[in-house]
């Protein structure tokens, strides 16, 4: 078991950098998702560590160990390849056992590892099968008992579960919990699928064309994402941005396409900094309600409802904040500056609500939506980094 | 080519490194190929790179089996000599032609025929297997056998093939000895052997189609030409391509079918030019001249492959 | 009618029976003759030359086989072609296989001009090669020896080899090598324990091709050998027909006898055959 270290790590592929300067410490024994969208380098990230590429600067690290020259064999790691990667002309029993031959560990000894390994991960039955005898659940297990079974310092897995069936993923999600509970082994599990990420990590690391965003827990990460990128990727339906720009000296608000909203108590010190900004205002949609009473006098705001989807335990709406909702109060000067008119000249948007499904809502209604602005986020226009 | 991603495959690094580090790098990542290559590469300069070269040296010089171990007449290079003589050389027109048509007949024949039983054998029929295997016999028997045996049965007394006529009312044909039949009776030979090829590599294309484009095309009102048109001869191209180039350039070059049965007689009626430079090279032995005609060959072949290539590339391919 | 190009569900009854008309007539087209050979080869000496149709002669006798069998250099000439043909296989497998997987997996100096040669010398016609290899050997002294013939024969089941090898190695995932070199081997092993395991089809394949071209050949063998104790199969057999067709009997009771095995290793293997000359073509 180790600690992993990566600085300022870059990968080109011929004139593409895929990777733009990753820094990275994930402490020793500790479950980490990489985590972003399909493409952004995660997979390079992976292979890297490996030592399957060959890193074009920076340094890893695998213990106190400097890597970078070293090949996949000396960096004591195991990886779990998307695709499984099983030996197929190999039995079960065989394809564990073939590390441990490699590194000429004694007949007995394998013999014995590969036994308790697969006990753990409930292949006994399966010993003597190839893999193409498996079921596609059975043989991922085969690739997590050939990783473990070595008792390797890093576990490296690639969307080890995105070729299961979706019942099967969340099963084995749980299971590569445990197994993780138990063994305490270092690994870096590399996914797109936020929900498993969310489930999974200790830690998340969100990445994003070659950069990592945000790095922590799944509730920091989702309470407090550090810039618009992760805001946006964490959390299904996923936070919805309506453009703004501050106004109000003393009580700022945020002043949207068709209607306004003021900045909560707490924030009002930082925002008054950013007026006459363009901001990003920004709602999870858990954060916004339909209810036609309004006990914590928050502004109701007239919106749309464009689809309804009854998922059972609640329901989404699709609403859409109607030009003509808007009823200019002001013709005060700043309502005809550039970015009053900027913003007007896209008034409508559409956002997600999810709501209590005893909600009244039906699709085509016009209903009053009420925003719980504690939970509320601001990012910045330009650099896109959460204000708060 | 496909991307290879691998520690050893990846190229060098596109930054500020000079040649000599470059190099190192290079050397470092692949040294395991040349490692892989090298007896590979030896041999093939043995067999093949240097009899290559060899072949174009010798087709500029007047070797034959007369100076080239002689110790007063050595072989001196003739300045083209013998391009000059093989185009200056009316006989040569006539084989060029003669090859081209035996090349067109074969071909088209063996396509033809091939898509034929294909197509008849691309059906749930219980004997299918049995049906395939006798008709792959041909493929099967070796060529020395499958000439010397046709050409018993094209003897003009005692051959099956006349037997056969005549029990029917026709004439017997005296084929070998007569320059037209003979060049009839090497192409019927050699069209049996070809079919089975032809056939598989079809066959195996066809059984790719998924049967519901044809399903399809049957709901939109197709007819059966329309969906051979439209579904079967696109989606057979990527197969059929490589096998006419293939099977072109293997009849162009068959030296075995001819050479066994005729020699290229009689009365050099059924020459082709592989059987005719084999001649020359081994009967004849007149080395220069022969390699002279070797490589006029090969340069047919190649400009016509490019040409193939070229011509199939810009029409487009299935998607 | 719909679906006479296509896989038919439903064939009427009368089109059934026009197929099988059809392919039963191919069939015959294609099996006569080598039916023909056989009844020959059962004709005793004095009635080879016989205008008679039937398949079984009425006089039918194994003496051409007996024949064949013991008083001709029959059994010589196999041994020559054996030793001739498992050289030239095993050797091209074994310089074929790693030069294949280079091919397939590292970029190196001259691999894309190296593929299209590989390609070119399918074009080269007979005379192109065998004439400077025939002088060669003339000049080396390697004129009527195995050793010559084996290495005519490399110059065609080389560059074949490597290119269906290279096409078949192109068809396994790099997941595996790379899962075998985290599991601790070395990129040569990872070639030798995992890679060359996976494709025994595809070597044996490989190696079953240069066989039979070795096995059956004729054009460069009679320009190599000359000697005849050193002549293989299809010299012999040739030799036993002599230049003016008279003996047919045995010639034909040798063809059989020889047809046969290589017929059956053929049957069993065409399809690989064929998938491995498209795999490779398709890829030019
Ligand atoms: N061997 C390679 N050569 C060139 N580009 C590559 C190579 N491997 C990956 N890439 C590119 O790098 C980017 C990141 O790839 P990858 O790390 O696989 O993404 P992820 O796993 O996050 O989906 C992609 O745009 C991909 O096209
Ligand atoms: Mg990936």
């Amino acid at each position: 078991m180790a600690e992993v270290k990566l600085v300022h790590l870059i990968k080109d592929f011929g004139k593409v950098q895929i990777l733009k300067g990753i820094d990275l410490t994930i402490p020793d024994g500790e479950f980490v998702v990489l985590l972003g969208p399909s493409g952004c380098g995660k997979t390079t990230t992976l292979r890297l560590i490996a030592g399957l590429e060959e890193v074009t600067e920076g340094e890893i690290f695998i213990g106190d160990r400097k890597v970078n020259n070293l090949p996949p064999k000396q960096r004591d790691i195991a990886m779990v390849f998307q695709s499984y990667a099983l030996y197929p002309h190999m039995t079960v029993y065989d394809n564990m056992a073939f590390g441990l031959k490699l590194r000429r560990v004694q007949r007995e000894e394998i013999d014995q590892k590969v036994k308790a390994t697969a006990e753990m991960m409930e292949l006994t039955p399966y010993l003597k099968r190839k893999p193409r005898e498996l079921s596609g659940g059975q043989r991922q297990r085969v690739a997590v008992g050939r990783a473990i079974v070595r008792n390797p310092q890093v576990f490296l897995m690639d969307e080890p579960l995105s070729n299961l069936d979706a019942k099967l993923r969340v099963q084995m999600r749980v299971e590569l919990s445990k197994l993780h509970q138990k063994l305490k082994v270092t690994t870096i599990y590399v996914t797109h699928d936020q929900m498993e990420a969310m489930t999974l990590g200790n830690l998340i690391v969100i990445m994003n064309q070659g950069i990592i965003q945000q790095m922590g827990t799944p509730g920091k990460v989702y309470d407090y994402p550090a810039n618009k990128f992760v805001a946006g990727f964490i959390g299904s339906p996923p936070m919805n941005f309506f453009p703004a720009f501050i106004d109000g000296e003393e009580e700022p608000f945020f002043q949207m396409a068709s209607f306004r909203l003021p900045v909560p108590a707490q924030h009002r010190e930082v925002m008054r900094g950013y007026a006459g900004k363009e901001v990003a205002f920004g709602i999870r949609p858990e954060d916004i309600t339909v209810d036609q009473t309004d006990s914590e006098g928050r502004i109701p705001v007239k919106a749309k409802v464009e689809v309804l989807e009854m998922l059972g335990a609640e329901i989404f709406l699709y609403l859409s904040s109607p030009e003509e909702a808007f009823v200019a109060d002001s013709a005060s000067e700043k309502a005809t500056s550039d970015r009053y008119l900027k913003l007007r000249a896209n008034p409508a948007h559409s956002f997600i609500a999810r709501v209590d499904p005893k909600s009244p809502a039906k699709e085509g209604d016009i209903v009053e939506v009420r925003f719980n602005l504690e939970k509320s986020h601001a990012f910045d226009g330009e650099s896109e980094e959460a204000i708060y | 080519m496909s991307v290879t991603t691998q520690p050893a495959a990846a190229c060098a690094a596109p930054r500020k490194k000079p040649a000599s580090v470059r190099f190192r790098e290079h050397m470092r990542r692949n040294r395991l190929a040349y490692i892989l290559l090298l007896p590979a590469i030896l041999v093939i300069a043995i067999v093949v790179i240097y009899p290559f070269f060899y072949a174009f040296n010798l087709a500029f010089t007047n070797t034959n089996m007369y100076n080239i171990n002689s110790p007063d007449k050595t072989p001196q290079y003739n300045a083209g000599a013998n391009f000059t003589e093989i185009f200056s050389d009316p006989q040569f027109y006539v084989i060029l032609g003669r090859t081209v048509l035996w090349t067109v007949i074969n071909v088209v024949c063996h396509v033809s025929l091939g898509m034929g039983l294909a197509i008849l054998l691309n059906r749930n029929l219980k004997i299918r297997a049995l049906y395939r295997t006798l008709l792959v016999l041909p493929w099967a028997i070796p060529q020395v056998i499958v000439a010397m045996m046709w050409r018993n049965e094209f003897n003009t007394q005692y051959g099956s093939v006349n037997l056969i006529l005549q029990s029917i009312g026709l004439p017997a044909v005296s084929w070998l000895t007569n320059p037209f039949w003979a060049f009839v009776a090497v192409c019927i030979v050699n069209i049996w052997l070809g079919i089975p090829f032809m056939m598989i590599i079809i066959l195996g294309g066809l059984q790719s189609i998924s049967p519901e484009y044809y399903e399809a095309a049957q709901l939109d009102g197709a007819t059966a030409w329309q969906q051979f048109r439209r579904i079967t001869i696109p989606f057979l191209k990527p197969v059929l391509t490589p096998a006419i180039v293939l099977g072109t350039v293997w009849t162009f070059n068959n030296l075995n079918i001819i050479y066994l049965i005729t020699q290229g007689g009689p009365n050099n009626g059924t020459q082709i030019l592989v059987t005719y430079v084999y001649r020359a090279a081994f009967d004849y032995y007149r080395y220069g001249y022969s390699a002279a005609f070797s490589v006029i060959i090969f340069l047919i072949l190649l400009v016509f492959c490019l040409f193939y290539i070229r011509a199939t590339r810009g029409a487009g391919e299935v998607t | 009618m719909a679906g006479f190009f296509s896989r038919a569900r439903g064939d009427s009854p009368f089109k059934r029976i026009l197929i099988h008309l059809l392919l039963i007539f191919a069939c015959l087209v294609a099996i006569y003759p080598v039916l023909r050979v056989l009844t020959v080869s059962l004709r005793p000496g004095g009635s080879v030359f016989s205008m008679d149709l039937s398949m079984i002669p009425a006089d039918a006798t194994l003496e051409n086989y007996t024949q064949i069998l013991f008083q001709s250099d029959f059994w010589n000439w196999l041994k020559n072609s054996l030793i001739v043909s498992l050289s030239t296989a095993l050797v091209s497998l074994i310089l074929a296989a790693p030069a294949g997987y280079a091919f397939s997996r590292f970029k190196f100096v001259g691999k894309q001009p190296g593929l299209v040669f590989l390609l070119v010398t399918q074009l080269f016609p007979a005379t192109m090669l065998l004439l400077p290899l025939y002088i060669m050997l003339i000049k080396l002294s390697l004129i009527n020896t195995f050793l010559g013939l084996v290495f005519c024969y490399m110059s065609i089941s080389l560059p074949f080899s490597i290119w269906i090898l290279k096409g078949y190695f192109d068809t396994i995932p790099i997941d595996l090598e790379e899962a075998a070199w985290i599991d601790g081997s070395t990129p040569m092993g990872a070639f030798f324990r995992v890679i060359l395991p996976l494709s025994t089809p595809a070597l044996s394949i490989t190696a079953l091709f240069s066989f039979m071209t070795a096995w059956s050949e004729y054009i460069i063998a009679r320009i190599v050998l000359q000697n005849q104790g050193l002549f293989t199969w299809p010299l012999g057999t040739v030799t036993l027909q002599g230049a003016y067709y008279t003996n047919w009997g045995p010639f034909s009771a040798a063809a059989l006898l020889i047809s046969i095995p290589v017929v059956v290793l053929f049957m069993a293997t065409s399809r690989y055959l064929v998938s491995g000359l498209t795999l490779g073509a398709v890829k030019g």
